[in-house]
């Protein structure tokens, strides 16, 4: 309950910390990467979380691309200049299992043990406020592109720029993007009320 | 008035400040491995990561175990053990299947290899298993191949590559059982987005019709310009007909050129007669839907008993439609119901055989198949269809059967145990059991030996032949679904224990693990199982755990042939870990007691060992237990076992009670249902009382205890048997049914203060209930109109003035005397 309270704008500038020297390849060492990941932890989860609507998938999906980018370069120079690189790939992540999960759901082979999970978490949405709830779920109904422009916008208070250098796409359609995904939102938020 | 930016930011703040650092999973640095086996795990992990993060671990592991032990082909499966069906090793969550009667092939899509498998059904069946030992692979071209269906005239196998949007276009003239010249080739592709699973053909008109989940809708394939012969036409794109989120099963009627498909929420009815692949003028029209039970997951349709049955995975059922009223040529009677049959649990595919009249039912979660009989509960007559129909044991996790007549065999594929289950139906039908498997196969499934896993096979996939079998894989995948809860160090290794995330008490451990040098572990300690072990065979002394399901303090000793000196215990929540290093090899011991006792419960289990390989586990060829409630002697239990051999007799019961009084769940009270109440009216006092359909019933209040947790710890006892019920956060109002003959019985306890009116819907369920104030809250019984199997869904309604509660459950399967199994539920208050 530390960082996120926070809101918008809590990314921390690149200070000091930020020169992650880079580390030779080896199991005893903690390469930059895992620095960066380790260090960065909770706030990708919570991006993720934001992305796939629960904390044990966000987890899954940030674990997913550690492995992933370790496997392919864990010695690399993995500094904080990487954040962004690292954002596209969670946020990629949780794209995946959207779409997957979409799929999963019904999944030969898994439907049963993940509705289960679908399941457990039908309590925390209780306990959830009702507002929240209701934004959440408007947010939950954009598509994938609206809905990551919006948090990186919302929620990292990233600037039109990062978010352009985030998402690899240009500035003027994440202008064009948040405003059509504001505009999604209200509606549904308007149908709802 | 706030703005819809500031809301917005309001929520996501809110939102993510729920992850909170301290509570995440620490990140775990992918093994450092060898390189042969890095580059097995670099294919592995996305695979595991990405599409199935959320399923259980034992489950991944078992993915692994099949996937890299068996890439040399596939093996019987370690012969038949006695009173088990034949299994066909296929490996990798193989889900669909078809059969081909021209060749006598039966292909088995294959997921985790990408391959379709190939078996002989000529050599494989019910008469001989020669063959069974040998199964080809075709290419599909694509990822997570899923559903499979052949056309006979074209002779094609049409394959949905679930990963890879695709359906594959395989010549099945050239890749059969016979002739396998063709398998190697990669075939022509047809591009059917969305998320198909599975496909059905009509071979009248040549049309594939393929359900895709995500998408809802179904793509309508001409199979005449896309087949083995021609590929002229396979990259147009298909028409579609929408008929709604989580198109799954599909089935075609050639007879009344009727498409069948399965949605979340109902079972959609195509006219094929305008929507097929010459004509698609009614493809555009929206289908007509016909109310199922939720989540349809297999349709069969049997021409000869004039029924369609759709199995249903949340409520457990087969809902039963008459075939003639309910197609493209005459919808009037589809609302109609011949019956609804309650199967067990997460029921999935079903297939008619119509030689033997029997409707053959995978229930995935029980393990089981049951067997419908067409007569009985069909459009001749539907008197049948209350009765809950006989079930026989396949492997863990079946979905998917085929029926060959012609060779008297239904195939299952078990997923999680990736083998193809070989049943008799001449002997093995809803008319004749006598050939049926009385066990599940071994290396599969649920029993190793009778008592064993008697009542935690019908809940949980876990076996203690499949934990073996997976057992010294990598524990990488493991530790990213599951949280750590102990560790320490034992024969200079360091251990771990996992318990799956959000999964409570042994369930959790069993679903998690024990970590070793990096190597996973599992352990299965389901009901009735109070204290359970395993070996490790890891070199010149082998290493023994396990875990006891009393809270507190725990002894543990080991004898009859090994000791395990001053074992690690740790205490957990409600059960307690132990491990320690044998003094000799894992190899030398062919017995071992374990014994446990601790201030609220003692236990006696024998277990016996067979082969023991390298890092593994040791398998278990057999079991026995005894446990007792209170602070009684193990060494007693000990000494019945070690002198007569005796299962678990009476003793289990208490045992079992005794465990449920620490971890109320409506699982475990579903299973312990119906034993004598023997100790419990000993630790209880009685609050109430009363006597309902002729029997005297008595609500029981635990001594010491106060409000729900009193009620929790004792229960109802009805006809001197007894009967728990879990009401309690988050649920205040909570019922349990009962199958109490002719007429269910329904009881329940609202945990609120407040004068409540008591109402059950469907409204004439429950005529007058008795209601009684107790313990600061409302206790109510009374005898239903019908009998408990005949319903699927209750809804309570308890109301006060103020207080409106309502809790709605979903009902699985029902055992005479026993509390019906809950499938599903969701309540407000």
């Amino acid at each position: 309950m530390t960082q996120g309270r926070s809101g918008p704008g809590q990314v921390q500038g690149l200070g000091e910390e930020a020169l992650v020297p880079v580390e030779p390849a080896g199991e005893a060492v903690p390469s930059g990467l895992s620095v960066l990941f380790r260090r960065r932890h909770a706030e990708l989860v919570r991006l993720a979380l934001l992305m796939v609507g629960d904390q044990a998938t966000a987890e899954d999906v940030v674990q997913d691309v550690f492995a992933r980018l370790h496997a392919r370069r864990a010695d690399g120079p993995w500094g904080e200049d990487s954040l962004a690189y690292v954002r596209a790939a969670v946020l990629n992540g949780c794209r995946s299992q959207l779409r997957r999960r979409s799929v999963a759901r019904r999944f030969e082979g898994l439907g049963g043990r993940l509705e289960r999970v679908t399941q457990d978490s039908a309590e925390q949405e209780m306990m959830r406020s009702e507002e929240r709830r209701q934004v959440l779920a408007a947010l939950a109904a954009l598509s994938s592109r609206r809905r990551e422009v919006l948090v990186l916008r919302y929620y990292l208070g990233l600037s039109e720029a990062e978010i352009a250098s985030v998402l690899g796409i240009s500035p003027g359609t994440v202008k064009s993007t948040a405003a059509r995904g504001l505009a999604a939102l209200c509606r549904r938020l308007g149908e709802e009320a | 008035m706030t703005s819809p930016e500031d809301r917005l930011r309001a929520a996501l703040a809110a939102e993510a400040s729920t992850v909170r650092e301290e509570d995440l999973r620490p990140l775990a640095d992918p093994p450092a491995v060898p390189p042969a086996a890095a580059r097995r795990a670099a294919r592995g992990w996305p695979r595991f990561l990405a599409p199935i993060a959320a399923a259980a671990a034992v489950m991944l592991i078992v993915g692994v175990a099949v996937a890299i032990g068996r890439s040399d082909g596939a093996q019987p499966a370690g012969g038949v053990a006695p009173g088990a069906a034949p299994t066909v090793r296929i490996g990798g969550f193989p889900t669909g299947i078809a059969y081909d009667g021209a060749t006598r092939t039966v292909y088995v899509a294959t997921g985790e290899t990408n391959v379709l498998t190939v078996v002989n059904a000529a050599t494989c069946n019910a008469s001989s298993t020669a063959g069974c030992a040998h199964v080809g692979h075709a290419v599909t071209g694509g990822r997570d191949p899923i559903g499979v269906a052949v056309d006979d005239r074209t002779r094609t196998a049409y394959v949905v590559n679930g990963g890879s949007d695709t359906v594959a276009v395989i010549n099945a003239a050239t890749c059969n059982a016979a002739v396998t010249s063709g398998c190697s080739k990669r075939p022509a592709l047809i591009r059917v987005p969305g998320g198909p699973e599975f496909l059905a053909v009509d071979p009248r008109t040549d049309t594939i019709y393929v359900a895709a989940t995500s998408s809802g809708q179904v793509s309508v394939i001409n199979g005449a310009t896309c087949n083995a012969a021609v590929t002229s036409g396979c990259a147009k794109k298909p028409a579609t007909v929408s008929v709604g989120v989580g198109a799954f099963p599909i089935a075609v009627d050639p007879g009344t050129d009727t498409v069948y498909v399965g949605t979340n929420r109902d079972l959609v009815l195509i006219d094929g007669r305008t929507c097929d692949a010459a004509v698609a003028s009614g493809c555009r029209k929206v289908p007509a839907t016909i109310p199922v039970g939720r989540y349809p997951a297999g349709i069969a349709v049997d021409q000869a008993a004039n029924a369609i049955y759709v199995s249903s995975e949340a409520p457990g059922t087969v809902t039963v439609i008459r075939r003639s009223t309910c197609s493209a040529l005459d919808a009037a009677g589809c609302t109609a119901r011949l019956g609804t049959v309650t199967v067990g649990s997460d029921p999935r595919g079903d297939a008619a055989d119509p030689a033997v009249r029997t409707v053959y039912v995978a229930n995935s979660g029980s393990n089981t198949v049951s067997m419908i009989s067409t007569a009985a509960c069909g459009a001749a007559s539907s008197r049948g269809c209350n009765h809950p129909p006989a079930a026989f044991p396949v492997g863990a996790s079946p979905r998917r059967i085929a029926v060959a007549a012609a060779v008297h065999t239904v195939y299952i594929v078990n997923v999680a145990a990736g083998t193809l289950s070989v049943i008799n139906s001449a002997t093995c039908n809803a008319a004749d059991s006598r050939g049926c498997p009385a066990k599940s196969p071994r290396g599969t499934g649920s029993s190793g030996s009778a008592g064993r896993r008697a009542l935690g096979g019908m809940e949980s996939a876990c076996a203690p032949a499949v934990v073996a079998s997976a057992s010294g894989q990598p524990a990488g995948p493991l530790t990213l679904t599951s949280v750590h809860v102990a560790s320490g160090s034992v024969g200079g290794r360091a251990w771990s224990l996992w318990s799956k995330r959000g999964v409570a008490g042994a369930t959790g451990i069993e679903d998690g693990g024990l970590v070793l040098g990096g190597r996973w572990y599992g352990l299965c300690a389901g009901f009735p199982n109070v204290a359970e072990m395993e070996l490790i065979n890891a070199g010149t002394r082998g290493i023994d755990y396990g875990f006891v399901q009393f809270p507190g303090k725990v002894a543990v000793r080991l004898a009859s042939g090994g000791t395990l000196p001053s074992p690690a215990v740790s205490e957990l929540t409600g059960l307690s870990f132990f491990i320690g290093q044998l003094p000799r090899s894992a190899c030398s011991y062919r017995t071992m007691m374990l014994t446990a006792s601790g201030s609220s419960g003692s236990a006696a289990h024998r277990l016996s060992f067979g082969a023991c390989a390298s890092g593994k586990l040791v398998s278990i060829t057999g079991s026995e237990g005894e446990w007792g409630s209170g602070s009684g002697s193990a060494s007693g239990l000990a000494g019945s076992l070690a002198g007569a051999g005796a299962g678990a007799g009476a003793g289990a019961g208490d045992g079992a009670l005794a465990h449920a009084e620490d971890q109320c769940s409506p699982r475990a009270t579903s299973v312990l249902s119906g034993r004598p109440a023997g100790n419990l009216t000993r630790s209880s006092a009685q609050v109430s009382s009363g006597s309902v359909g002729g029997q005297a019933w008595s609500l029981r209040s635990r001594k010491g205890l106060t409000g729900v947790r009193a009620i929790e710890n004792g229960g109802l006892v009805l006809g001197g048997r007894w009967y728990g019920l879990c009401p309690g956060a988050p649920n205040p109002a909570e019922f349990e049914l009962l199958d109490g003959g002719s007429h269910g019985i329904v009881y329940g306890f609202v945990a609120n203060p407040g004068r409540y009116t008591v109402t059950l819907t469907p409204g004439w369920a429950l005529a007058a209930p008795q209601i009684q104030r107790v313990m600061g809250g409302t206790f109510f019984i009374g005898q239903l109109a019908k009998s408990a199997c005949a319903y699927p869904s209750l809804v309570l309604r308890a109301t006060t003035r103020s207080v409106a509660d309502m809790h709605h459950l979903e009902f699985g399967a029902c055992r005479p005397g026993n509390l019906v199994a809950i499938s599903g539920g969701n309540g407000s208050w």
